[in-house]
């Protein structure tokens, strides 16, 4: 081995000794706590949503054919009893979640839960339903259930029951921890950040104009919508702050205002768009990005301005001990890492592709693309029966629901998909081999629609697969329509 | 400011009008010569319902009116124009589509002139283009066309008291008469599925469902009518009847249907007492009902002119002001869902079953007059007075100019001429019992052509006005 090798190696090994020991050190777990309480919340506020609003029935049972992930075709839905069920489970899991009850069991169980409901349909795929449950599976291996939960006073409570000395509820956690979490959240704004780095969005406003065209009523900023500019204005200032608000939330200096813009951004955001729980989510987020102790320094303000000392007692980090690297802890690290490294790749597998992303979604899913692309179109299916010498026009309406139809008719995966379906159907109803070819136009941010599908392929020919499609026709060349926003 | 000072035409809410004549100038031809079963109305004329294609906007020029020259000639309820209306929706519509209506005017729409009765002339919003004028321009619509029914239905109810007091052919054939005068008049506000008309499921903010008491179609039951007629139990009031065994449908099947029979099974109590009736006793209570029936018609239709009268509870300022709604944008999605009437009610559910596509099973809303075209082509003109503009023509402000003032020029004047050529084909297109095979097919190909500049590019997402789909409207999005 050459002796620069061998340096390498030692440099190496010293970075890696010191990014473990940086891991590794001790930050308050206030942050944690904070954040367990918040997201069990927020995930319990979700699934009772989808009861209210009776999205069990509309989105997972009513429809009689569901698009599957790839590699996820066996998941199949529950029963709408069943469903309801587990929905109900599942917000008590989520109130669970917050308070530390069973923390481990429960965080598992709500995220297996959570992402259960996902993988049903891929219609209903939302990205900020994908972040939630990232969020959920992660906070289920971590030790946010060490204090001022449930299970910390009941573990108090069976010491003392045993006669044993009280064990100090433990206030630090790895800082590993913390880093994953605000790497987590900071690929999703950077990722919608860079999302937006693209023509439609910076140079003519798309699709934000037509969205902000549907938000012209709303008291004070309606009228300003439709000021000339007022779209590409607004495109800008939401591409900048995706792309660089981790930046000011990072700086100390710039946090407490960067916090600021980020609750009037996601006010806004709630305020215009129908985006659920999402603002909710980022908002309590983006706290991540204050010291790991900012939760317990406001609680022990709050706890001062009221004369109440007592049990919020500032911990000083630096009399704490580095933890030890065990075997846990380092594997602990490594499937962390590992995890980072495919979600910093994740959403740029697009490139590996070519062409527009937005109108041949491969590479759209999972790559934090949030609010970048209005799209519609039609399809219909041709099925042609060599044996019966007969060709038929086939609607998928009766097939689907209005919803999983306007999902379809922009992202070509799907209708491939229902396309096979309606081929298997034909076969088995005796019109021998089929073969399925798609009438698919779309039109994407405001364009007139263009043809999404080669007809002349024979779809059933065609395998989902991840290689590139090439029975998906290239996006339409030119601009959008500058559509104006109307009073 | 009163939202009905843009409406330029003169426009009177009904709130209980004096029953005008209908039997007038060309009707009168129709009181005394159609022969009703079968061919109760004669073949469609082309000219009824040549419409306007494309006009131009009324916002910048404060309103044109135009065309004017596409009055029926037909003598029939469905072909000759009432005496309130404007004429079919005018213009030199021509088999182009293109037709541009030329007529000029100086401001506020109007029709073909005065207006004598109650209803007023279409009215037309005019002025420049905004989501508000568009909803004072339905509200104002809608207001109309449920006075128009309201007036027919006054006028049914007349005529099948008179026809029940002296059971004769001529006053049969004048209720036959005014009862196609109010299915007309019914399939020109029936489209507009928002608030009072509309059921719980398509407007869930404003919805009534009295639209259903009118006519309950895609739902017949025959049955329940002959229930009705046998038992009486109508004579308790109507709470406890069904939609099925009221309105329209009841009373086309009581005056049209000369059958002796019944629909319900022979062993059912229905059936045991029917068996019993004599054929005059069976006659008479047909009469008795039909009477009770035709004064429930004119109470719900009433029921609608009262919601929608400034003077009752001005269900228009409601809408204006999208109260309830949530925003303008949710209020402007629940009306224009009604523009998606051609798309399911016209093709899937008419013409889809007669050219063998799709699952719908053949269901006419006319079983007896068989007057489905008739009601079509009002169906179409409903959707013109939406899209385009309630006035004469198409004038006022309609869904189109918000499409143009937004950018969308073009696929505003691809509907319209789309719009266009569906008329053309529903203008000529014999009684729908009679089209063939090859015939429906072609109207369904056109129905397609429109329907999919509805649900393609019009609604969904890529809706370039961010119009929602109906299932569309109420799930998370990012």
């Amino acid at each position: 081995m050459s002796t620069r090798l061998i340096a390498v190696k030692g440099a190496f090994l010293a970075w890696r000794q010191r990014l473990g020991r940086s891991l590794l050190t001790p930050v308050d777990n206030s942050f944690l706590i904070l954040f367990r309480i918040a997201l069990g919340t927020l995930l319990a506020i979700s699934m009772e949503r989808f009861v209210a609003y009776g999205w069990i029935q509309k989105l997972l049972t009513s429809p009689s054919f569901h698009f599957k992930y790839y590699g996820f075709h066996w998941v199949e839905p529950l029963p709408y009893e069943q469903l309801l069920l587990l929905f109900q489970v599942l917000v008590a899991l989520g109130i669970a979640v917050a308070v530390g009850f069973c923390f481990r069991l429960s965080a598992f169980l709500l995220a297996l839960g959570v992402s259960y409901i996902q993988l049903i349909d891929v219609s209903t795929y939302l990205n900020h339903y994908y972040f939630a449950a990232l969020l959920i599976w992660i906070l289920a291996f971590s030790p946010a259930h060490r204090a001022l939960s449930v299970d910390a006073w009941l573990a108090q409570r069976w010491a003392r029951w045993r006669g044993r000395e009280m064990p100090a509820a433990p206030q630090f956690v790895p800082r590993g921890v913390l880093w994953l979490l605000r790497a987590q959240v900071g690929l999703v704004y950077v990722g919608a950040g860079l999302a937006k780095l693209q023509p439609d969005w910076l140079l003519y406003a798309q699709p934000l104009r037509i969205w902000l065209g549907a938000n012209t009523d709303v008291p004070l900023l309606g009228p300003l919508f439709t000021l000339p500019g007022a779209p590409l204005l607004m495109s800008w200032l939401g591409f900048l702050f995706d792309t660089t608000i981790v930046f000011w939330l990072s700086w100390r200096r710039t946090r407490p205002y960067a916090y600021l813009v980020v609750l009037v951004f996601h006010t806004l955001t709630r305020l215009l768009f129908n985006i659920g729980m999402f603002p909710w989510i980022m908002s309590a987020c983006a706290l991540m990005f204050f010291p790991p102790d900012f939760a317990r320094r406001a609680l022990h303000k709050l706890a001062s301005l009221t004369g109440e000392r007592g049990p919020l007692v500032m911990p000083d980090v630096r009399d704490v001990p580095v933890f030890s690297a065990s075997v846990g802890r380092r594997a602990a690290i490594a499937v962390a890492m590992t995890y980072l490294a495919f979600q910093l790749v994740l959403p740029f597998r697009y490139l590996a592709y070519g062409g527009n992303v937005l109108w041949h979604e491969q590479g759209m899913r999972f790559s934090w693309r949030v609010m970048v692309r209005a799209k519609g179109g039609l399809v219909s299916f041709l099925v042609k029966s060599p044996a019966r010498h007969k060709t038929l026009e086939v609607d998928p309406g009766p097939y689907l629901t209005s919803f999983q139809e306007n999902e379809m008719v922009g992202q070509p995966d799907l209708i491939l998909q229902m396309a096979h379906h309606i081929g298997r159907e034909y076969e088995a109803r005796g019109y021998g081999h089929v073969q399925v070819f798609a009438d698919a136009k779309s039109s994407l941010n405001g364009r007139r629609p263009a043809p999404l599908i080669d007809p002349n392929i024979d779809l059933m020919q065609v395998r989902d697969s991840l290689a590139p499609a090439s029975w998906i026709l290239p996006a339409p060349v030119g601009p959008p329509p500058l559509i104006r926003p109307v009073l | 400011m009163n939202h009905r000072l843009l409406i330029s035409a003169t426009f009177t809410p009904l709130r209980r009008p004096l029953v005008a004549g209908l039997c007038v100038s060309g009707l009168i031809a129709a009181c005394t010569t159609q022969d009703p079963i079968p061919g109760f109305l004669p073949e469609a004329t082309t000219s009824s319902s040549s419409s306007g294609g494309r006009s131009n906007s009324s916002n910048a020029t404060g309103g044109q009116a135009h065309g004017g020259e596409g009055g029926g000639t037909g003598a029939d309820p469905w072909t000759t124009s009432h005496p309130s209306e404007t004429g079919d929706i005018g213009g030199d519509g021509d088999d182009t589509g293109n037709g541009d209506g030329d007529g000029t005017g100086d401001g506020d729409a109007t029709g073909d002139g005065d207006d004598p009765d109650e209803c007023g002339v279409a009215p037309a919003v005019t002025g420049d283009f905004s989501k508000q004028r568009l909803l004072q321009s339905v509200a104002a619509c809608s207001t109309y066309q449920v006075c128009l029914f309201s007036r027919a239905s006054d006028e049914l109810d007349r005529k099948v008291h008179e026809y029940a007091e002296d059971p004769s052919a001529e006053s049969l054939t004048e209720a036959r008469v005014a009862w196609g005068h109010a299915m007309s008049a019914w399939a020109l506000a029936e489209p507009n599925q928002f608030g009072p008309v509309a059921g719980v499921v398509t407007d869930q903010y404003h919805g009534r469902g009295l639209g259903a008491f009118v006519h309950a179609w895609p739902s017949h039951n025959r049955c329940e009518i002959d229930k009705q007629v046998t038992t009486r139990s109508y004579e308790q009031g109507f709470g406890s009847i069904l939609p099925t065994a009221r309105g329209l449908p009841a009373l086309e099947y009581l005056l049209f249907y000369e059958g002796s029979d019944t629909a319900c099974s022979t062993i059912s109590a229905t059936g045991k007492a029917w068996a019993q009736m004599s054929a005059d006793d069976l006659a008479l209570a047909k009469q008795d009902y039909a009477q009770a029936a035709a004064d429930d018609l004119t109470q719900r239709a009433q029921e609608l002119v009262d919601v929608w009268s400034e003077d009752g509870e001005d269900f228009g300022a409601k809408l204006i002001a999208h109260e309830g709604y949530g925003s303008q944008q949710e209020a402007l999605n629940v009306v224009a869902w009604s523009l998606l009437y051609p798309y399911h009610e016209i093709r899937d559910l008419q013409i889809g079953p007669r050219a063998g596509i799709g699952d719908a099973l053949l269901n006419p809303v006319s079983q007896y007059a068989l007057t489905d075209i008739e009601s079509i082509r009002r169906n179409l003109q409903a959707f013109r007075a939406l899209f385009q503009g309630c006035g004469e023509g198409g004038s006022g402000i309609g869904f189109d100019d918000w499409l143009k003032d937004a950018g969308a020029v073009e696929l505003a004047h691809d509907i319209l001429d789309a719009l266009q050529v569906v008329e053309n084909r529903a203008a000529a297109f014999p009684p729908l019992h009679e089209a063939t095979v090859e015939q429906a097919t072609e109207f369904y190909g056109e129905l397609k052509q429109l329907s999919d500049l509805l649900k393609g590019q019009l609604f969904g997402s890529g809706s370039v006005l961010n119009l929602k789909l109906p299932a569309g409207a109420a799930s998370d999005n990012d």
